[in-house]
């Protein structure tokens, strides 16, 4: 395979901060799932009370 | 105190669930564009020459916008469910200081879960607020 050009090494480069960026990006949504549920729990104690 | 409380913590569910699904959506479109976009695959599709590259791109386009709308949207979420957490957390202190949880335990109690509950939320979705901001770079 022909070595690539200067212009293609650097876009490579870019693509591997992107990359880098991209999967820096740390998210758990199951904790956010774990959140919803308690809320849904809270629910009906509180719909038991009088305003 | 019942209808109140239910509203916020009907708002915020919602908002919580908005981000759950919207996180969801990102995970599973940064590991199609992991896929997608890889060192090896980027490489390959330059050395192969202008078409393939074109193609590369027009293909990785639509993954790109969906990681970038996904992580908007949980961000816009993340951002309405705290400021309902705020006002919520507001209520209770209010309400705690008043004569009637005073003398009703159940009231005491669903207090405190209602506190536990802010406390853990409000931490989760301010470790993942920084995060959320990150934008994706664009080429």
């Amino acid at each position: 395979m022909a070595e690539l050009t200067n212009d293609q090494k650097k876009i490579l480069k870019e693509y591997e901060d992107a990359m880098k960026v991209i999967k820096g990006i740390k998210v758990d949504p199951k904790k956010i799932a774990e959140l919803v549920k308690g809320a849904k729990q809270l629910e009906p104690g509180w719909k038991e009370d009088p305003d | 105190m019942g209808k109140t409380s239910t509203r916020h913590i009907t708002a915020i569910s919602t908002h919580l669930n908005t981000a759950s699904t919207s996180l969801d959506q990102f995970v599973r479109a940064r590991t199609e564009y992991e896929a997608h976009s890889s060192n090896d695959k980027v490489s390959t599709a330059l050395h192969q020459g202008p078409e393939a590259w074109a193609r590369f791109r027009s293909t990785e386009k639509p993954i790109v916008d969906r990681m970038d709308a996904a992580l908007a949207a949980a961000k816009a979420a993340v951002r309405s469910a705290k400021a309902d957490l705020a006002v919520f957390d507001a209520f209770i202190k209010q309400k705690k200081t008043s004569m009637r949880s005073k003398i009703l335990p159940k009231i005491l109690t669903s207090i405190g879960s209602s506190e536990r509950f802010i406390a853990s939320a409000g931490t989760t979705l301010t470790g993942l607020e920084p995060q959320l901001n990150v934008k994706i770079p664009r080429r």
